[in-house]
C-alpha cells in the first residue's frame, strides 16, 4: 500500500508539487488581503463548489437549470434545521446536502427521461416550482422575506466563525473535501460511464449501461454538493431569501461554466475564478461591466469555443515548436 | 516693555492665528463617508443607477458650500459606491466593505431582497440604513429607516383621491407581480379602495416571468372595472399591461405606485394615459418649491438625455434627512444621528415636514411620512392635483380596521 502511494506521488510529482504550492498560497492568502477581499474569497469558494457540481451533471450531457434552486434547497434545509430545530451545523451540513439530493432524486425521475433542449426547459420548470414553494408557503419557508437568524457555526468556543478569516478556512476545508470527492468520482468507473452517456447515449445503452439510472445518479450527486454550497452560503449570510436562488444566479453559473469550459475538471473552476477577479477589478466601472463581460464572453465563444480550458491545447503545439527549435524533445 | 518682547508677542499672535487657521482648514478637510450599496448593474440597475445622479448633485452642492457643519466641525461629504447587483450575498460583502474598511457612517440601499442578509450585520454594527421600501422595516432591524418613499402606504391616499375626484368610478381591479413588493402593493391598494367605498372586482398577482398579459387583462376586463391599479408593477410590466388594456378597448382610470412613461408611451397613445393617478411629480412642477426647481435645473443641465424618476431624488432625500439628524445631534456617529432623528417631532422630508409612522404596521416607527402629493397625468406629464396625509386617513377607525383586516387576509404581518 505504502509502495503504491509512493509510486503515485513520484508519477504525479509535478501536479502534487503545484497543488502543494496552491494549498500554501490559499492558507496564507487571507492574511495578505483586506477583510473585504476575504469575504469575496469565501463567496468564490462557495461558487467553486457550485460550478464543479454543475459540471458533474453536464458530464452526462444535460445542462440543468435547476442547479441554483438545488443550492437553495440546501440553504433552506440548514436554515430550518439549525435556526428552527436547533440542530448543530456539523450535523446539518451533510443532512442539508442530503435534503437537496433527495429532492433532486425525486425530480430526476421525470427529468432523466428528457434529453437536450427538453431537459434544459424541464429542469428550469422544476427549479422554478421549487422557488415558488418557498415564496408561496410562508410556513415554514417565510415567503418572499425568507428565513433569518441562521446561527453562526460552532467550532470550539475559542474559534469565532462569524469572523471572515475563520469562516474562510471552514469554507476552504469543505471546498477542498468536496472537490476531492468529485475529482475521484470524475476519474472513477462511474465518472467514465457519465462521459460515455454524454458521448453517445444509444451506444452506451446498447452496451448494457442503464442510461436513465446514471443520469439520475449524476443529477442527485451534483445536487448534493450544490446543497452543501447552499449550507455554506446560508451560514455566512445568516439569512436565506428566494430571490438569492433566482434565474440571475443561474445565468451567472452558466456564464462561468461557458467561459471556463466543461470538458475538464478544472475548466469551470478557471471560469469562476477569472470572472470573479475580473468582476472585482471592474467594480468601479459598474455601468460598463455588463458590456465588458458580454464582449469577453462573445470573444471567448468565437476564439475559444472550448472555454479557457482550451487555451492549453491551443498553446501546446506552439510550445512544442519552440522546444523543437531549441533542440529539446516535445512533451506529450 | 522692550521692542524685542513686543516683537515676540506679535510673532506669537501671528503663529497662533496661523495655527488656528490651519486647524480650521484641517477641520474643513475632514470627510464623512456615506455608503451607497445598490444595484448599479444587472437587471435591477434601474433602481440604483439613477440615484447616483441625485446624490452627486447633493454632494457637490454641500462640498461647494464648504462642507456640512456638524457641531464644531465642518465635514466634506463623500459617497462610497458599491454595486450589489441586487444580490443578497454581494450586498452583504458590500456593506461589510463599506462599514469595516471605508468606515461609512450610514448606508443608502434599495431594500427588498438585499435587506435580510445585510440587516443582522448592520444592526450589530449600529449603522443606519436608509431604504426605499417601507415594508423592510421590522422590529429586529432597529437602524433600518425609510425616510423618503412612502410605498406601500401612499396607495391608501391614491385610492382616496380617486374616490373623491371620480365619484362615478365604482369598480377597481388590482394587478401586480407576485413578489414581496407586488403583494404589498395589492394588499394596501385593496384596503384603500375598500375604505373609499370602491368595489374591488379583481385582485391578483401575476408571475414575475409573465411576458404575455393578454389572458390576464382579458380576465380583468371581464369584471368591467372603472379603475385599473397596476400596484407596484415593474416598468417593463406597466408598458405591457397598458398596451393590452388599450388594445382590448378599455378606457378608464389607471393608477400605479410610479411610472416609466418612456416605456408606456412607446406602446400606447398619450391620450390613453390622460388622468392617470400616482404620487411622484417631476421637480419642475409649479406647486413645488424653489429648491425642487433648482435641483431640476441642475439635473437637466447635467443629464439632458436622461428620464426623470423618483429614484433620481429619493436616495438624495435620505441624505437630506441624514444631514438634518447629524446637525441636530452635533455628531456624525450613526447611533447619535439615529437618536436625534427619532427624538424629533417632525423631520424635514422633500415634500414637507414628516412624522414617524409604522409601529402598528411594520413593528417600528421608522417610516417618515409627510403630506404626500397626488399627481395626475396631463399631456404626458405628471402634475400635482392634491395633497393627502396618511395620519388624517388613519384617524377614521373604520378605515384603519379595513386596512388591518385586508393586510391580514393577504397574510401580511402587522403589529397592532
Amino acid at each position: 500500500m505504502i509502495r503504491r502511494i509512493l509510486v503515485y506521488i513520484v508519477d504525479n510529482f509535478r501536479w502534487i508539487g503545484w497543488l502543494m504550492i496552491l494549498g500554501a498560497v490559499l492558507i496564507v492568502l487571507p492574511y495578505m488581503v483586506r477583510t473585504y477581499q476575504v469575504e469575496v474569497l469565501i463567496l468564490l469558494l462557495i461558487d467553486i463548489i457550485l460550478v464543479v457540481s454543475f459540471r458533474l451533471i453536464t458530464t452526462t450531457g444535460g445542462w440543468s437549470l435547476a442547479h441554483v434552486p438545488m443550492m437553495g434547497c440546501g440553504a433552506y434545509a440548514t436554515a430550518l434545521l439549525t435556526a428552527g430545530l436547533g440542530v448543530p451545523f456539523w450535523i446539518s451540513l451533510p443532512l442539508s446536502g442530503l435534503a437537496a439530493a433527495v429532492m433532486a432524486f425525486i425530480l430526476s425521475y421525470p427529468l432523466a427521461r428528457t434529453t437536450g433542449f427538453a431537459f434544459f426547459v424541464a429542469s428550469f420548470a422544476a427549479g422554478d416550482s421549487l422557488r415558488l414553494c418557498w415564496t408561496r408557503f410562508k410556513t415554514p419557508f417565510g415567503g418572499h422575506k425568507g428565513l433569518t437568524n441562521i446561527p453562526v457555526p460552532e467550532f470550539f468556543s475559542s474559534v469565532d466563525l462569524s469572523a471572515p478569516i475563520p469562516y474562510y478556512y471552514l469554507a476552504l476545508v469543505i471546498t477542498a473535501l468536496c472537490l476531492l470527492i468529485m475529482f475521484r468520482l470524475d476519474r472513477s468507473r462511474i465518472g467514465h460511464t457519465f462521459k460515455a452517456i454524454s458521448m453517445n447515449a444509444d451506444l452506451s445503452r446498447s452496451l448494457g449501461i442503464n442510461v436513465t439510472f446514471y443520469k439520475m445518479l449524476a443529477f442527485t450527486i451534483g445536487s448534493f454538493f450544490a446543497g452543501v454550497a447552499g449550507v455554506l452560503l446560508a451560514h455566512r449570510l445568516w439569512a436565506v431569501v428566494p430571490a438569492q436562488f433566482g434565474f440571475v444566479t443561474t445565468l451567472y453559473l452558466l456564464v462561468w461554466v461557458v467561459f471556463g469550459g466543461t470538458r475538464t475538471f478544472h475548466g469551470p473552476i478557471l471560469g469562476v475564478v477569472v470572472l470573479t477577479f475580473l468582476s472585482e477589478l471592474l467594480k468601479p466601472l459598474f455601468e460598463w461591466v455588463p458590456m465588458i463581460f458580454g464582449t469577453i464572453i462573445i470573444l471567448t465563444l468565437i476564439f475559444f469555443p472550448e472555454g479557457l480550458e482550451g487555451l492549453g491545447h491551443r498553446f501546446t503545439p506552439w510550445l512544442d515548436r519552440q522546444r523543437f527549435a531549441a533542440g529539446d524533445e516535445p512533451r506529450h | 516693555m522692550t521692542r524685542k518682547v513686543w516683537m515676540g508677542l506679535a510673532l506669537l499672535a501671528v503663529f497662533s492665528l496661523f495655527s488656528l487657521g490651519l486647524q480650521e482648514a484641517w477641520a474643513a478637510e475632514e470627510t464623512v463617508k456615506i455608503g451607497y450599496c445598490a444595484p448599479l448593474s444587472g437587471p435591477a440597475a434601474a433602481w440604483g443607477l439613477p440615484g447616483l445622479e441625485g446624490t452627486s448633485i447633493w454632494v457637490d452642492k454641500v462640498n461647494a458650500a464648504g462642507g456640512l457643519k456638524v457641531g464644531d466641525k465642518t465635514y466634506k461629504i463623500e459617497i462610497v459606491k458599491y454595486d450589489d447587483e441586487g444580490d443578497g450575498a454581494k450586498a452583504l460583502v458590500g456593506v461589510k466593505k463599506l462599514v469595516l474598511e471605508d468606515k461609512v457612517v450610514a448606508i443608502l440601499m434599495l431594500g427588498g431582497a438585499t435587506t435580510p442578509p445585510t440587516q443582522p450585520f448592520l444592526s450589530k454594527e449600529k449603522i443606519m440604513c436608509f431604504v426605499l421600501i417601507a415594508s423592510d422595516i421590522a422590529p429586529d432591524r432597529p437602524y433600518l429607516m425609510d425616510v423618503t418613499d412612502n410605498f406601500p402606504a401612499y396607495h391608501l391616499l391614491h385610492t382616496e383621491y380617486i374616490a373623491d375626484a371620480h365619484p362615478k368610478a365604482k369598480k377597481a381591479a388590482i394587478i401586480s407581480q407576485d413578489d414581496e413588493i407586488g403583494l404589498a402593493a395589492i394588499a394596501w391598494s385593496e384596503a384603500g379602495f375598500k375604505a373609499a367605498g370602491i368595489d374591488v372586482v379583481y385582485s391578483k398577482a401575476f408571475g414575475v416571468s409573465t411576458t404575455d398579459f393578454a389572458p390576464i387583462i382579458t380576465a380583468v376586463l371581464e369584471k368591467k372595472p372603472d379603475i385599473i391599479s397596476m400596484g407596484a408593477s415593474y416598468p417593463e410590466f406597466q408598458a405591457l399591461i397598458c398596451e393590452q388594456a388599450y388594445t382590448q378597448g378599455w378606457r378608464g382610470i389607471i393608477t400605479s405606485a410610479c411610472w416609466d412613461f418612456g416605456a408606456i408611451l412607446a406602446k400606447v397613445p398619450k391620450e390613453f394615459m390622460e388622468g392617470a393617478v400616482s404620487g411622484f411629480p417631476d421637480f419642475d412642477d409649479p406647486k413645488l418649491t424653489k429648491d425642487h426647481h433648482d435641483f431640476w435645473a441642475e439635473w437637466k443641465k447635467r443629464y439632458p438625455d436622461h428620464s426623470f424618476s423618483e429614484i433620481v431624488w429619493e436616495y438624495m432625500g435620505a441624505l437630506d434627512v441624514w444631514a438634518y439628524g447629524a446637525q441636530k445631534a452635533g455628531s456624525v456617529k450613526s447611533e447619535d444621528v439615529f437618536k436625534a432623528l427619532k427624538a424629533a417631532d417632525t423631520v424635514p422630508h422633500s415634500f414637507g415636514p414628516g412624522k414617524w409612522f409604522g409601529k402598528e404596521t411594520f413593528g417600528n416607527d421608522n417610516l417618515l411620512v409627510p403630506t404626500w402629493p397626488i399627481t395626475e397625468i396631463h399631456g404626458g406629464k405628471p402634475a400635482i392635483v392634491a395633497y393627502k396625509n396618511l395620519f388624517d386617513w388613519l384617524k377614521d377607525a373604520k378605515k384603519k380596521q379595513i386596512l388591518f383586516d385586508t393586510l391580514k387576509a393577504w397574510n401580511i404581518k402587522t403589529y397592532q
